[in-house]
């Protein structure tokens, strides 16, 4: 029996080294999602064996509150409507010898007028999430706007609980191995129903409440809140949140940061407190996962993948977690990005929803060659499981592989037959995303960013009636230094995308994560990126440094922080550093960094963003890191290696252009024998490297032998 | 005018996307500059693409005049420019959430979302502008909400289907479904079946074989309009419909059919 999240010991199911392993066997997640409800009773086996028959193996099931309660604390599961017969169909799914993923909510959204809740739950003012001004928290949605639910609230959790305690034996009866049922998901893409903008909810009393506990455990007495803050705090219960960004000097800075902070862990304990009240309810046998919403920060890169979400924290309560993923295949790089994401991050790197046709009010809706795409591209930046939204279409949704009466669209469906296929053939699930370097975004500055914006706006699922992105960035952010020497909420972005653009450009082999990482994943990498300015916490000072002593290489900058996050002296890292042998990182005489030998390893600093690039060519050639090969610095290739088989690669190369590109690629070792697995054909090889022709937005994977 | 439960079902995507195209503008994705100020001291004053951009302004005495300005010393790399005064931003959204009801469908509510922003024409300013008419996602349909409210009203029997076609080179460019229940609220929404059928040929021969094909589905169909991708964008940007109707319906551009009553009396009287 081994452990996943916070000691959870399921006595089949593990999540060990990216994989998802029942009864000691890896297997895979192929996932599609089914809408029981909203089919024709008929329907179901048929359908059911369509989804079999394009090699999905498990069926992922959202179970609505809203469509089940036929009033407070009554409940069809069939009785009245033969739709809503959930044991009937999780039944048919067991027999179809399927695995099951259930999404019981309490919300699951799905496109349903009152986002899968009860109405009487949204209509309730003691249950409604307030916004800045005490008013009701809206999102503009269809075809009903909705205000935001307040999960701070007890009563909304006595409520969940009548649904939970009807739906929940039902999913018990079906848990693994009793049935198929193997993983459940804790709510659904919690992101204060989309009030991502930091000013935009939760100001529910008991939120504030909540608040005010959060600054008692974190910093103890009035005092040290009084000094942080510069300004006398009587009580931590005399202390309001923010209610917009009012910063002007530093010392303004940490009670807006506070909030930010406090946001994050608002989403982690009520996970926990739904998970465990499925735990309670005996869902105890299988993992629980949760999933963020598809980050459409600005750009894809820097933002929407940390604040208001903390992947690592939630996992110490959860088994694992993932994001949404809902793009077209001229968002390459933000596919990238979450997926690094989520391999550097994640126990396992699972998308919970997957482009598999979109609904109605999605802009500009793609078709299935962005499907295809979209496909390759996370398979290629390692994601090792997936469900696609939605496999079989319904009432507010289109462009799925399989009808509601069960037809089949041709075009849609090959693009997933061929992938669950290749997938399968080639033993995906035993291959890793190669990645020597870590590049980490800097959750200090994220935080940082987030609590200086300065417009505050409801979430919107059309757009926001100002057209800016609900998620904090250099559009809405203040441009004060704040006593520092640059705007870090607006530095921060550009050294982040800096460093990810010379890996790319350059082909370096790397991961995303965050400053939350545990010490332990860290050791992982030969090299560790991140920006870092004046200030930083003192546990990811701590973390960095030990990391170093014990052989790694970080590569900052502009600076080594002499600051903790309430900005008193702290210069854990900086002070052990320059305490150290110092050595110019130079070439042709310029000076590009400085080297220091520390412990067993280095940390260097980059003071100069124009110098990254090759300060970062001097660093990796230090410690033997070389990129891949490549002719054209707009290719990109990814690198997946069998731990069992080392002279066996999977090397994915992606054109993400819209132009036509004729590739040079190799991995800096002779290849005997390769082989285009979508295609079956032959590149010409050289032994060193290989060439190909690649059309617009075309991601290839060879079978590479060594 | 969407029901609390409407179906949007078996929608052919390329249709859909066509008509997002035709009738949807949006402007998160257009070149600006945005500056936000507090009571007009400026905040913040950048460009989406956070390019150098010119700065003839130091703070906001005239919002209107200020965008105009930053507009013109910066025509080359933006749509427009958008001035917000944060505490007037802020009201705004208060007021916005503050009027939703349980029974708001999301275009009442959207609707009175920018008719509100008018009430900040010096606080929320675009340039070019009206901000209402500029920024979001704006329904390029040459009417008004209410107009198109009036329009149903008085042109479309309660529990009937409205079919519309859009051709385009001898083949069917989009197609639109509207079902209305007995409070002439849209309960379904849909597209013709392309898995069903294709729809090639004449304007004519699609209009008739989208008629047959949807009166198996979705009778009665009281209402059925045909024209050419050309026409349906003169009669978008046209603010005055009925003429503009009429005259494609003269032209031969336009097909009504079939016609309800209503319509049928309007047609023939010109």
């Amino acid at each position: 029996m081994s452990k996943n999240a916070r000691g959870n010991a399921y006595p089949s199911i593990t999540l060990e080294d990216k994989k998802f392993v029942i009864d000691g066997a890896a297997t895979t997640v192929y996932s599609g999602a089914v809408h029981y409800w909203r089919l024709d009773r008929d329907k179901w086996e048929d359908i059911i064996n369509k989804v079999k028959s394009l090699g999905f193996n498990t069926i992922s099931i959202y179970m609505p509150w809203e469509a089940h309660e036929i009033e407070r604390g009554q409940f069809d599961f069939g009785q009245v409507d033969p739709r809503t017969d959930l044991d009937a169909f999780l039944t048919l799914i067991d027999k179809a010898g399927l695995k099951t993923i259930a999404r019981p909510g309490p919300q699951i959204n799905s496109e349903m007028t009152w986002f899968g809740y009860p109405r009487r739950i949204l209509d309730d003012p003691d249950l409604q999430a307030l916004n800045a001004q005490g008013g009701k928290a809206v999102l503009t949605q269809v075809p009903r706007p909705i205000p935001a639910v307040s999960y701070a609230a007890d009563k909304f959790f006595e409520e969940t609980a009548l649904w939970f305690d009807a739906i929940m034996p039902i999913l018990v009866k079906h848990q693994y191995p009793k049935g198929g049922l193997v993983a459940t998901q804790v709510d659904n893409e919690m992101a204060y129903f989309f009030h991502i903008n930091p000013y935009a909810c939760d100001f529910h009393p008991a939120s504030i409440a909540r608040f005010q506990t959060f600054l008692e455990e974190k910093y103890g007495s009035t005092e040290a809140i009084s000094k942080a803050y510069g300004q006398t705090v009587s009580s931590f219960a005399a202390l309001d949140a923010p209610r917009r960004f009012e910063g002007k000097t530093q010392r303004d800075l940490p009670r807006h940061v506070d909030w930010i902070e406090y946001r994050e862990k608002y989403l982690v304990d009520c996970l926990t407190r739904l998970g465990d009240m499925m735990k309670e309810r005996g869902l105890n046998e299988t993992p629980l996962f949760h999933n963020y919403p598809h980050p459409l920060g600005p750009g894809g890169a820097a933002s929407g993948i940390t604040a208001p979400y903390n992947l690592t924290e939630l996992e110490k309560h959860l088994d694992f977690v993932g994001f949404d993923i809902y793009s077209r295949k001229e968002l390459y790089s933000h596919v990238r990005t979450v997926v690094s994401y989520v391999v550097g991050t994640s126990r396992f790197p699972y998308i919970p929803e997957f482009i598999a046709g979109v609904w109605p009010w999605y802009l500009n809706p793609g078709d299935q060659n962005d499907e295809g795409f979209v496909t390759k591209a996370a398979l290629m930046h390692g994601i090792k499981g997936f469900s696609r939204y939605m496999l079989v279409e319904r009432d507010k949704w289109m462009g799925s592989p399989i009808r509601r009466d069960g037809r089949i669209r041709k075009e849609n469906a090959v693009v997933f037959e061929t992938t669950n296929a290749v997938a399968t053939k080639y033993d995906f699930k035993d291959f890793h995303r190669h990645a020597d370097i870590l590049l980490m975004a800097n959750r200090d500055y994220d935080r940082l960013e987030a609590a200086s914006e300065l417009l505050s706006f409801p979430g919107d699922f059309l757009e926001s009636q100002i057209s800016m992105s609900e998620y904090p960035n250099a559009m809405t952010v203040s441009e004060k230094t704040f006593g520092f020497d640059e705007p870090i909420q607006l530095s921060k972005t550009n050294w982040f995308n800096g460093f990810a653009e010379v890996l790319n450009e350059k082909g370096y082999t790397y991961l995303l994560s965050d400053t939350a990482l545990g010490e332990e994943r860290m050791a992982g990498y030969k090299a560790i990126l991140l920006s870092s300015f004046e200030f930083l916490a003192p546990e990811v000072q701590s973390k960095l440094l030990a990391y170093v002593e014990q052989g790694g290489t970080v590569v900052l900058g502009p600076k080594l922080p002499h600051l903790d996050t309430v900005f008193t002296a702290c210069d854990l890292l900086k002070s052990r550093v320059l305490a150290s042998a110092s050595t110019p990182l130079g070439k042709d005489g310029a000076d590009l960094a400085t080297s220091y030998a520390v412990g067993k390893g280095r940390v260097v600093l980059v003071s100069d963003l124009a110098k990254v690039s090759e300060a970062l060519d001097a660093s990796m050639q230090a410690i033997g890191v070389a990129p891949v090969v490549k002719n054209d610095p707009r290719i990109d290739v990814a690198i997946h290696r069998n731990s069992d088989k080392p002279d066996q690669l999977l090397v994915y190369v992606a054109n993400p252009t819209s132009e036509p590109v004729q590739v040079v690629a190799g991995v800096g070792q002779t290849v005997k024998s390769i082989t285009e697995i979508w295609s079956g054909e032959t590149p010409g090889n050289s032994g060193e490297t290989w060439s190909d022709s690649f059309a617009p937005y075309t991601i290839k994977t060879y079978a590479v032998s060594l | 005018m969407l029901q609390a439960y409407v179906e949007m079902i078996d929608i052919e995507v390329s249709h859909w996307r066509n008509l997002q195209a035709l009738m949807l503008d949006s402007a998160k994705g257009k070149n600006k500059i945005i500056i936000l100020h507090d009571k007009g001291v400026i905040e913040k004053f950048a460009h989406n693409d956070g390019r150098d951009i010119n700065r003839p302004i130091s703070q906001i005495s005239n919002a209107k005049e200020d965008a105009r300005a930053v507009y013109e010393a910066n025509k080359d790399c933006v749509d427009f420019v958008m001035i917000l005064e944060r505490s007037a931003s802020d009201d705004y959204f208060r007021r916005i959430q503050d009027a939703w009801t349980v029974n708001d469908d999301i275009d009442e509510y959207v609707n009175r979302a920018f008719r509100l922003m008018g009430e900040y024409d010096q606080d929320i300013v675009t340039y070019p502008g009206p901000a209402k008419e500029q920024l979001g996602l704006q329904w390029r349909l040459g009417a008004s909400y209410d107009a198109i409210k009036g329009a149903v009203e008085s042109f479309v029997p309660a529990e009937s289907t409205v079919v519309i076609g859009i051709c385009e080179e001898e083949s069917l460019w989009a197609s639109l479904i509207l079902r209305f229940d007995k409070d002439k609220r849209i309960d379904i929404i849909t597209s013709v079946d392309l898995m069903d059928r294709s729809f090639e040929g004449s304007r004519d021969q699609i209009a008739k074989d989208m008629l047959e094909w949807a009166a198996k589905k979705y009778d009665p169909i009281s209402l059925g309009l045909f024209t050419d991708l050309a026409s349906a964008r003169e009669f978008l940007q046209s603010t005055n419909k009925v003429p503009a109707l009429l005259e494609l319906v003269q032209q031969k551009k336009l097909s009504v059919n079939p016609a309800t009553p209503a319509l049928s009396g309007l047609i023939a009287n010109t």
